[in-house]
Formats: C-alpha cells, structure tokens, sequence
C-alpha cells in the first residue's frame, strides 16, 4: 500500500525544477540538464499512474515509460550535436546572448578577438 | 505509514534534492553530476513503486549513455568562464514560473489523483514484453528508426560547414585552439 | 371641284392620297429556291461578320486577298438581303423573326436573342448592304497605295455586320452590340489615317462624344428592359403600351424614352452633339460616305423606328426629340451653307438631312407610322453616298475639296458632271428624285400630325422641316454654281468671243477642246472601272429609288396637300434664285463668299462647339476626376498609409518587445504556457 500523493507530489517538484533549470540557466548544456529533469518528471507520473491504478490493459505505463526514456536519448543526441555546431560557429554555447544573425556574423567575422 | 512510503519519501527527497543542486550548481561539472544522482534516484523510485524494467532501462539508458554523452559535450564546448547563470530578475521570474508549474500541477495532481493509500499493482514484465512486442510492434520498430536517424542526423549536424562556408579552421578535426586562434592576427 | 371626266375619274386635288400614288402591288411567282440553312436575316449579319474575321485573319500581306473578301462578303451580304426581300413579300403579314444563339439564360430576365425583319426593315438592310458594297469596291481603288488597307476592308465589313444586327435586332441585347461594335468601328475608321493628329483627334472626339450619350441610350434600354421582363424588344413594346395608361405614359417609361432620344440624338449627331461629324470628315471618303449615307448616323432612326410605338404615346420624349431635331435640321442647313470645303459641306447636310429623318419620327402619330423617316433614310443613303464618293473622286483629281479646289470640276471633269448633278438634286429635294418623295412624306407626315393628334412637336417639326427646304437648297445650289462654274478656258473664250462675231479661225478653240478631252480622260483613268460603276448604281438609285418609295409596301394613309408642296417648291426656287443672284460677281461662284469672314470662320469651327464642349463638359469632368483623385490620394489613401504606419510602428514595437536572447523568450513562452494551464484549470 502507497499514498499516490507522495509519488504525485514529487512530479511536480521535479517538474517545477526543471522549468527553474531551463529558465535560469544560460549555459545551453546545463538547460538541457532542467529538459532531462522536466522528462524524467512525465515518466514518473507514467509509472506511478500505471502502478496505482487498476485500468492498465496493456500494460501503457511501462511501456510508454521506455518509449519516452528512448525518446529522450534521441532527443539528447541531437540537442548535443546541435550544441557542438553551435560552440563551432560563435565559440561559445550563451543562450542569454544575442540570437541576432547579423550579430553572429560581426562576432565571428569581425571581432574574434573575443572568443576567449 | 506504510513501508512503501518511507521507502518512497527517502528516495523522492534524494531525488529533489539533486533535482535542486543540479539545477543550481554554479559549476557546469557538479550540476551534471547531481543530475546522476537525480536520474539515479528516480530510478529508484520507480523501483519503488514495483517497475523494475522501467527502473533497469533507466538506469542504463539515462546514467549510462545520456548523463555521458552531457559530460562529454561538456567537455568539447568547455569554453569556461561562460556565465552559468542568468540575472537576478531572470532568475527570480524563473522561480515564480517554476513554482507556479510546482503548485498547477501538484494541485490538479493531488486534487484528482491524491486519496486513499493503494496497492501497488502494476503488470509483469512478461506484459511489458507481451504490450511493446504485441500493442506497440509498430511504434517500437518506429522508434529504432528514430534512433538511427537521430544517431545519422547528430553526425551531419555535428559536422557541417559553418554558415555554409567550409573554412578549414572549422573542422571538426582542427584542433579548437587553432581554429580560435588561426584568425587573429 | 372634283370634276369628272367621261371614262377617266381623276381624283381631287385637295383628297389625293398617297396611297393613290403607290405603284400597284404584283404578285411575285413563287420560284423553286433550294431549302437553304438558316434565314436570310442570319446570312445578311453573318456574312460580313465572317468577311471581316476573314480579312483580318487570312488575308495577311495581300491587299488583293483582302479587297477580294471585303467585296465577296459585300457580294454575300447583298445577295443575303435580297433572298430577304423576295422571301418576305412570300411570307403573308410581311414579318419574319429568326433566333441567333438561343435564348440566354439570365435567371427572371427572358432574353430569346431574336431578328426580326419586317418591310421597312429589309428596304433599310438592302441599301446598307449596297452602300456598303459600293463603298468596298470604292475603296479598293482610293486606298490602293494605303498600307493599312486590309484593316479597312475588315473593318468596313465588321461595321456593316453591326449595322445590319442593330436593323434586324428583335432583342435589346443584339441592339446594344450592334450599337456599340458601329461605335468601336468608326473610331477606327475615322482614325484610319492614324498617323495624323487631326485624325486622331476626330476618331477620339467622335468615341467619346457618342459614348457619352450611350450612357443615356443603355440606361434607357435597360429601364425598358427590366420593366418589361424581358430583353425582347416587341414583348418590351408591348408590355409598355398596354401599361401606358389613360391619362399619359407612365414616368418609368417617359424617363426610359427621353435617355433613349439622348443616346441616339448622340449617334445621330443632333444638338448638342453634333459637332463630332463634321470633323469625322478627317477619315477616308469611303468611310465617310459609309458613315454618313447608310451606316452608324441612321442607326439613331432604325433604333427609334423599332421602338416607335413607345415613342409616339411618350410625349415628353417626342418634345425633346423634335426640339433638338428641328434645331439641327435648321442650324445645320445655315451652317453647311458657310462651310468653305464641299466635302464639310457635305458633312453639315448629313447632320441636317439626319435630323430631318428623327424630326419625321418625333412628328410622326400612331396613325402615320414611322414609314417616312425610314423612306428617307434610304433616300439619303443613296444621295449621300453618291455625293461622298463623288466628291472624294473630285478630290483625288484636283488634289482637295476647297470651294477654291473644286470650282469648275463639273466642268472639267465630264463624267462627274451628272452624278454630282443628281446627288444635289436629290438632296436639294427635287423632283423626280428620291428626295423629293422623302421629304415631301416627311412634310406630309407632320402636316397630318400637326392637324390631328401630335400636339405641338409635330408643329416644331413642320415648321422647320418647310423652313429646312429652302435651306437644302440654298446650300447644294451653292455647291453646284461652284461646281459648274465655267472653267478658266472658257470664261477667256467668252470674254474674247462676245457673241454674233462669225470667226473663221477657231485657232483659239483647240486648247478648250484639248482640255476637255483631256480632263474625261484623267477623269476615266483615275479611277477603277468597278468603283465607277459602283457610283453609277448609286447615281440611277438617286433617280430610280423614287420607285421605292412608291412601292405598295409602305403605310400610305398620309394624306398628300398639294398647296404645300408647291409652296415647298416655290420656296425652293426663290432660295436657289437668290444664291444665283449672290454668286454673280464672285469668282468661283461661290455665293459663301458673301458670307462675312468672320462669320465663315466660325462657321467652319461649327460655332465653337469645341470650345462649349470644353467649357461645359470636359472642364468640369477634368475638375470633378481632379476631386476625386485628390479625394483617393490624400483622404483615401491617407487611411491606407496610416494603416501601414501603424501596422510598422506596431511592428516595431513587437521588435522592441521581443527578446532577442533565448532563455528570457522560453520564460515568457513558459510562463504564457503556465498562465493558459491555470486557465484551463481555473475554469474547469
């Protein structure tokens, strides 16, 4: 026997912690720290959902848990890949800086003195 | 206070714990590591609430090839002395915004879902087996293709020319300080 | 009075009828025509329909293929409304309809796209095709050097096809095409000699004046026609008759009438649109005779003859009609008498001898018919373009049409001599030439309206209709003393042989005689064989339609007054004594010169109309298209602009409002997220 409330209670912390993260943070790897701890918060909730309650037929929770873990993993992959792109064409992965093309272009053509 | 519930409030403030460390750390290395702790954690909540194959794949999949593949990004965009953290103001409205998501989706949790103490029932693995080989062939299969075309996609990404332009100080096998310094001269 | 003789009882004077007068009607022999596709009335708009698509599309760099279509399709054309007549003396009640392309389907509105063809009709479609024939062979010789000949030949046929569709037109729909390929034609013929300014002007001056008054004549159908229902023009005849009640016509169908009058006065070049026609003279003479004698200016009287019925009980409209008739019959007959070139001379007659046949319809009762105004529209067709193509053939010989250029050319040119002589005879209304019986059925026409039920416009009309007469011929005796002046060499002749002197050396004769020969001579060698044969037909018509005009085929209760047609006569001989007595003194005869110069001149620029038509239209259009341009860039537009401003100045501000950075865009996109989810939980 569980509370549900207790398994509920910290999918919302978590979730709550990885909106923070996501937010907060500007270095672009440590934003995709608070995307992993958002999904892990919708797993959690798959598995507690299918693990407290009785209408389960196919067994979706779990399987859809692993659907989303794989998910994830892809998901990572990517990101990663684009965030390597990104390092190699500003020299830096600053989400808080300027997205602004153009000033893309003056930083990586005309002042490369800053990239440390 | 049953067993399950201790068990499950150990490994839960663990898990926040990390949570919060790993989303506030100021060094990019630490915060990557409490996020082991955290996913690990939730590994073993899931243990707790009786999916030991979710809890396994977790493991494996999330502290075994995720959490690596972040530190050894890490690694190849260390750049240091990039700031972590955003302004005051950012991170105080990120507080409220995360704290709204905490208090929405604990309430409408709680209010629907949160009642009486249950049995954990969940099904076997061997109807995990049956649903993703049976239920779910189709979405399986898709989701192998997924993982190749994002293995595929993450190479091309990875190693494309900068702004369509094939500079020679941007390739991938140029040494990264060659490439911050060829230009300056 | 009435006296009687044994075995022949002649009819009193005062009670001759012109029914009297009519030839006696024959039996026509049944003859075994071959069944033929479709009616003649489809062929006769068909053909020059098909000649001009054919000229424009297969003739390319020939302008003999092109003259070969032109005349086949006016051969065709002919022939068609030849067919027609003998089929319709065939047909009892003399009334053939046909249908065209079936009826439209235009939802309540009935619109059976009909012919119709009746005698009036046919003698009108007989003479437009032999005008138009005529003027097709004619025009192959005059523009023979022209490079744009092929696209007059077509455009003569086209013309010719919308004249015949507007005279057989049963259906408002078919009047109005007709109406308006005539109007797109004679722009492009007036213009033909698109080169020049003058002629430019003229084509661009005759479009938009006649187009002005066509927003009159189609409003006016189009009331008519919605009225009634239906676009067919008896069905619309008789749904406005049966409604025009007791005490006058309704204010629907008096409003529909008068547009109509202004459109047609338009077309017809009445007051106060009739300055467009004289200058309508800078195009070629073919299209001038085609113009002027059979074609666009008489569509005005084909139109109204059609409609006749609805005109005669509308007496608002007849009023109108017969004021602006009379006015131009008369102002025109004045002002062609000062003109200093014959062919605008011939120009003013035309505007005045138009007029004449709408005064005749406005004077015209239910009980008289419209039958005179048609008779002379064939009558004039005839004169008309014997005069044109004549004076054009004069023209090409002494290298102009100034009273100066022309004097004389009766004389020196022989084969001119009899048929400039009979077209102004004709004109002038003389007996026994056509216009002598049009005129005199017009005069007839009006004196019986005058005295029973037409009120007061048949009084304008007959007053200046008689007062017209004198005028007419005033005017062509003026033309023909000019013309028929003696030539130098034989006013030196006259003046060394005083008479009664016995000469034995008739050295002094032979260059007269050589002149004359060879004047015939260059005469006959200008011009092509075929056209002047052409201008032979026209010239035995002059005298020989008076045998149409008797045909047993027209309404014949008017009622003839022998004591006015004598006055007529009478009038006209002292109007011609009195030019005769003016020219003498003046060199080339020309009695004008008595007219002050000052008055000449004005004159010749039609009294000024451009500058009213400036003054009183094309200023205050100009200033109201100003207003409303002004209106559209600076109060229109204005919103537009400030649309645009604001819509850049709101783009800036989302530019501004927007974060350029990622992680403070995800929080408001978050943070929004967040907001709807409590929304959405909120208001569960």
């Amino acid at each position: 026997m569980i509370r549900p409330a207790l398994p509920y209670l910290l999918v919302a912390v978590l979730a709550g912690l990885g909106v923070y993260g996501i937010l907060a943070r500007r270095h672009a790897v440590l934003v995709l720290v608070g995307v992993e701890l958002l999904l892990g918060a919708a797993g959690l909730l798959l598995v507690t959902v299918g693990q407290t309650t009785e209408s389960d037929l196919h067994a979706s929770a779990p399987v859809l848990t692993l659907f989303l873990i794989t998910i994830a993993a892809a998901e990572v992959v990517v990101a990663l890949a684009v965030l390597v792109a990104l390092h190699r064409a500003r020299g830096h992965v600053d989400l808080a800086a300027d997205l602004d093309p153009r000033a893309v272009v003056a930083t990586s053509d005309d002042a490369p003195g800053e990239t440390p | 206070m049953s067993g399950p519930d201790v068990l499950f409030l150990a490994v839960g403030l663990v898990t926040a714990g990390a949570g919060l460390l790993a989303v506030t750390s100021r060094q990019v290395l630490h915060a990557a590591l409490w996020l082991v702790v955290a996913l690990g954690g939730l590994a073993g909540c899931y243990l707790v609430l009786g999916a030991e194959l979710v809890a396994l794949v977790q493991l494996l999949v999330y502290v075994g090839a995720v959490v690596v593949l972040v530190l050894f990004a890490l690694m190849l965009t260390r750049t240091g002395g990039v700031p972590v953290v955003t302004s005051v103001a950012q991170r105080g409205a990120s507080a409220l915004v995360g704290a709204g998501t905490t208090i929405l989706l604990g309430g409408s949790l709680l209010a629907t879902l949160g009642g009486d103490p249950v049995p954990i029932a969940g099904p076997s693995s061997t109807d995990v087996a049956t649903g993703i080989f049976g239920t779910y062939v189709w979405p399986f299969e898709l989701l192998s293709a997924l993982l190749l075309l994002a293995l595929v996609a993450a190479v091309a990404v990875a190693r494309a020319p900068v702004g369509g332009k094939d500079r020679a100080a941007h390739r991938p096998d140029e040494p990264p300080a060659a490439a911050e310094h060829g230009e300056t001269p | 009075m009435s006296r009687t003789l044994p075995g022949i009882s002649l009819p009193d004077p005062s009670e001759l009828s012109w029914a009297d007068l009519q030839l006696p009607s024959l039996g026509i022999p049944a003859l075994p025509v071959p069944d033929l596709w479709g009616t003649p009335a489809q062929w006769a708009v068909l053909v020059p329909l098909l000649a001009a698509l054919a000229g424009v599309t297969l003739s390319g760099r020939s302008n003999r293929l092109a003259a070969w279509i032109g005349v086949a399709g006016g051969l065709g054309t002919l022939a068609a409304t030849v067919w027609q007549l003998y089929a319709l003396a065939l047909t009892p009640g003399a009334r053939r309809t046909s249908g065209t392309l079936g009826a439209l389907p235009l939802g309540e509105l009935d619109a059976p796209l009909g012919l119709v063809v009746t005698w009036p009709l046919a003698l009108i479609a007989v003479t437009v095709a032999t005008v138009a024939l005529v003027v097709q062979v004619y025009a192959r010789w005059y523009l023979w050097y022209d490079p744009r000949y092929r696209t007059f030949a077509a455009t003569v046929s086209l013309f010719t096809a919308a004249m015949l569709l507007t005279v057989h037109a049963d259906d408002v729909l078919l009047l109005i095409v007709g109406w308006e390929v005539m109007g797109w034609c004679s722009f492009l013929l007036i213009g033909h000699h698109s080169t020049k300014n003058a002629a430019r002007r003229a084509a661009s001056k005759a479009l938009l004046v006649t187009r002005t008054a066509d927003i009159g004549f189609v409003l006016g159908l189009v009331i008519l026609a919605g009225g009634a229902g239906t676009t067919s023009i008896t069905r619309i005849v008789e749904h406005w008759s049966s409604s025009a009640t007791v005490p006058g016509p309704s204010t629907g169908l008096v409003v529909a009438m008068l547009l109509v009058v202004v459109g047609v006065a338009g077309k017809s070049a009445l007051f106060p649109f009739q300055d467009w026609l004289p200058d309508a003279m800078e195009g070629p003479t073919p299209a001038s005779a085609l113009i002027h004698a059979a074609t666009m200016v008489a569509a005005g009287t084909v139109v109204l003859t059609h409609l006749f019925e609805l005109l005669a009980v509308t007496d608002p409209a007849r009023l109108l009609l017969a004021v602006l008739a009379s006015v131009t019959v008369l102002g025109a007959a004045l002002l062609a008498f000062a003109q200093g070139d014959l062919k605008r001379l011939l120009a003013w007659s035309t505007v005045s001898q138009v007029a004449l046949m709408l005064a005749a319809l406005a004077a015209a009762t239910p009980a008289t018919g419209p039958d005179a105004a048609a008779q002379h529209l064939v009558a004039h067709a005839w004169f008309k373009a014997l005069l044109f193509l004549s004076v054009g053939w004069l023209g090409v010989l002494v290298g102009g049409t100034a009273m100066a250029l022309v004097a004389s050319g009766a004389r020196r040119y022989r084969v001119l001599r009899r048929r400039l002589a009979w077209g102004l005879l004709g004109l002038a209304g003389v007996p026994p030439f056509v216009g002598f019986f049009s005129k005199e059925l017009i005069l007839g026409a009006a004196e019986v309206g005058a005295l029973t039920t037409g009120g007061v416009a048949s009084v304008i009309v007959l007053s200046s209709v008689g007062a017209a007469a004198p005028l007419t011929a005033a005017y062509c005796m003026r033309a023909w003393l000019v013309l028929d002046r003696r030539t130098d060499a034989e006013q030196l002749a006259a003046t060394y042989h005083q008479g009664g002197v016995e000469r034995i050396d008739d050295f002094f004769d032979e260059p007269v005689v050589l002149h004359e020969a060879e004047g015939l001579e260059r005469a006959e060698a200008a011009i092509s064989s075929s056209a002047r044969l052409g201008t032979t037909v026209l010239m035995l018509m002059t005298l020989l339609g008076a045998a149409v005009a008797l045909l047993p085929v027209w309404r014949s209760d008017v009622h003839l007054n022998l004591q006015l047609l004598l006055v007529t006569l009478l009038l006209m001989l002292v109007a011609a004594v009195a030019v005769a007595l003016a020219a003498r003194g003046v060199r080339t005869r020309d009695a004008g010169a008595r007219v002050p110069a000052n008055v000449s001149i004005a004159a010749e620029r039609g009294l000024g109309a451009d500058y009213a038509y400036r003054l009183l239209v094309a200023t205050p259009v100009l200033a109201l298209a100003r207003a409303v341009a002004w209106f559209d860039a600076e109060v229109l537009d204005a919103w537009v602009r400030g649309g645009g401003a604001g819509a850049h100045l709101l783009g800036r501000a989302g530019d501004w409002l927007t974060p350029r950075r990622a992680t403070p865009a995800l929080a408001l996109v978050l943070g929004a997220v967040l907001v709807l989810a409590g929304v959405g939980v909120v208001t569960r």
